[in-house]
């Protein structure tokens, strides 16, 4: 399959959140101009990447003029305003469906619109709509028998990751400049990692969950993937804070995280988190040479073990499972055909835990949460270690739908993500070199309870440490493939 | 757990969940029983013994939304 064809540097869709924003201010193009480019870029790459569920050009064309017709008059909504974003395809649109990368849920239209999407439309972004995804939020590949596989931005022939599959692919082609990802155990950053992105999983609470399709309730949380740290930075702006429709919204203060960019990560005491995983020996180089930067910018980087990461680990699944069986048992039975072989696997142990197994997680949380805080964090700012420890699979490697082999990928994909679900911290997925085949690798910060303003700090300082370009790596890593070819 | 015992636990538990999911929840399998038994018996393993002897009666799930607020990192707050 022919690369994908990248952005040249130059293009405005390259450009960063804040700037772009600067010169639709400044009158120097309009909201409609910028949106019908993206739209292009959408279908251009549409064939190849399939990262939309359905590109919504006639609406997204409509917002864009009603935000000119407001600019016009001199009013402004916020730091979006005439931004082109879309989102993974299960935040709800009032009247508008919501396909869940699912045939299960048919046509069914949403309710309420989401309040993460409330906000941002408030904020003024244009939403060009509903963005891939695994089915029913479950699944860390990308792969979609219903609607089609989406595939890596930087390799086709590789898996874009999952479940937040469009979001990865569509920020990391260039074609929007964030999108809305949702993360049970790892849904925003494994996408963000494999696509050469920022990903943010916030704090449990920190951001509104309301009209966002659950796989599971105690784990899901919303949260941007974008090029830098500074726009996932100024979209978190406009989406943290408590939220009445969400009983697990959590209200602390929301800082001005980006004016706290150039200081909350100062002073930061980090340590490697180890021991959880072997790593593929170019992610444990490329990882090594980033601790070096990181104890040049911060000083010491400590190592540190813990014994509870496979406890929670398996907490974090047992949630899942459990959560995802008890929403799905009526379509089970009613639908089951209508599942993907994958998905049905992965959720039917769900229906067969134990109550007692579920409840003991779910006491044992703060506990476990605690001893986490005060034993291996203990004196530490920030804990790293990488997003993923193979390379970036190819979608052969990682066919889901080969019988018996769901839960080997999943397992190999997710041991360093999804522990921070159940403890709740969080944790921002960052690029931080390649390994020999061109692709990205991404390094995992993880935070103590609301420190999104520390770790978008210091991942937007190391990225200029490291002078990361990512258009620059994606050129390299085409010229690599055809090389081998 | 040897084995010898883990297989055979592996074939008791098979016996039972093609039974209740059936019985209990309606549901008819799509998947290999041999592989979900396994799956379950493993997270059933791994909850119970990070949770052994450890539950108290004072404990509750919201105990951990308020560690998450009282925890919060010191760069969290409006200048």
């Amino acid at each position: 399959m022919m690369p994908l064809p990248l952005n040249q540097p130059t293009d405005i869709l390259e450009a960063s959140i804040t700037e772009v924003g600067a010169r639709l201010r400044r009158k120097e193009l309009s909201a409609e101009q910028l949106t019908r480019h993206a739209l292009d870029r959408a279908v251009q790459t549409q064939p190849m990447l399939n990262a939309f569920i359905d590109i919504w050009a006639d609406s997204a064309i409509a917002q864009a003029k009603q935000l000119d017709l407001e600019a016009a008059s001199g009013k402004w909504r916020g730091p979006l305003h005439g931004i082109p974003l879309a989102h993974k395809d299960c935040f709800e649109r009032q009247g508008l469906p919501m396909t869940v990368g699912s045939k299960v849920t048919g046509t069914d239209l949403g309710r309420v619109t989401a309040t993460a999407l409330q906000r941002l439309s408030e904020a003024g972004a244009v939403d060009l709509g509903p963005l891939n995804m695994n089915e029913m939020v479950a699944g860390p590949t990308g792969q979609n028998p219903h609607f089609g596989d989406c595939r890596n931005s930087w390799d086709l022939d590789r898996i874009s990751g999952g479940s937040s599959s469009g979001s990865g692919a569509a920020v990391g082609a260039g074609v929007i400049y964030g999108a809305l990802a949702s993360d049970t155990g790892g849904s925003t950053r494994l996408p963000a990692s494999m696509n050469g992105l920022f990903g943010l999983k916030g704090t449990y609470g920190r951001v509104s969950r309301a009209g966002c399709f659950p796989r599971a309730f105690s784990l899901d949380c919303v949260g941007p993937i974008a090029r830098s740290a500074q726009d996932c930075a100024v979209l978190l702006q406009v989406l943290a804070g408590w939220d009445p429709r969400d009983a697990s919204s959590l209200d602390a203060p929301v800082p001005d995280y980006l004016s706290a960019i150039a200081t909350a990560g100062l002073a930061s005491r980090w340590a490697v988190l180890e021991g959880i995983a072997p790593c593929h020996p170019d992610i444990t180089r490329v990882f090594e040479s980033f601790i070096e930067v990181i104890q040049t910018r911060y000083g010491q980087v400590g190592r540190v073990q813990s014994n509870q990461i496979a406890t929670c680990y398996a907490m974090a699944d047992v949630f899942s499972k459990v959560e995802a069986a008890t929403l799905h048992g009526h379509w089970m039975r009613e639908r089951r055909d209508l599942y993907s072989q994958a998905v049905f696997s992965r959720t039917e142990p769900g229906l067969h835990v134990p109550a007692v197994r579920y409840l003991e997680a779910l006491q044992m949380r703060a506990k476990i949460l605690h001893e986490f805080l005060h034993g291996t964090m203990q004196d530490l700012d920030v804990l790293i270690c990488p997003t993923m420890p193979i390379p970036v699979p190819t979608r052969e490697e990682a066919d889901v739908e080969t019988p018996g082999k769901v839960f080997g990928v999943v397992t190999a994909l997710t041991p360093l993500v999804r522990p921070f679900n159940y403890l709740g911290l969080p944790s921002l997925t960052m690029p931080i070199g390649v390994d020999r085949a061109g692709m990205p690798i991404g390094a995992q910060l993880v935070g103590r309870p609301f420190a999104e303003a520390r770790l978008l700090s210091v991942a937007h300082q190391l990225s200029k440490d490291i002078a990361w370009d990512r258009l620059a790596n994606m050129k390299r890593a085409q010229a690599l493939k055809v090389e081998k070819r | 757990m040897s084995d010898h015992e883990h297989q055979a636990d592996l074939e008791a538990i098979q016996v039972a969940l093609k039974q209740t999911g059936e019985l209990l929840h309606g549901i008819v399998s799509r998947s290999d029983i041999k592989q979900i038994s396994a799956e379950v018996l493993r997270l059933n393993e791994a909850v119970r013994r990070g949770a052994a002897g450890r539950i108290q009666s004072g404990d509750h799930p919201q105990d951990f939304a308020m560690l998450l607020l009282a925890e919060a990192d010191d760069t969290n707050r409006v200048s």
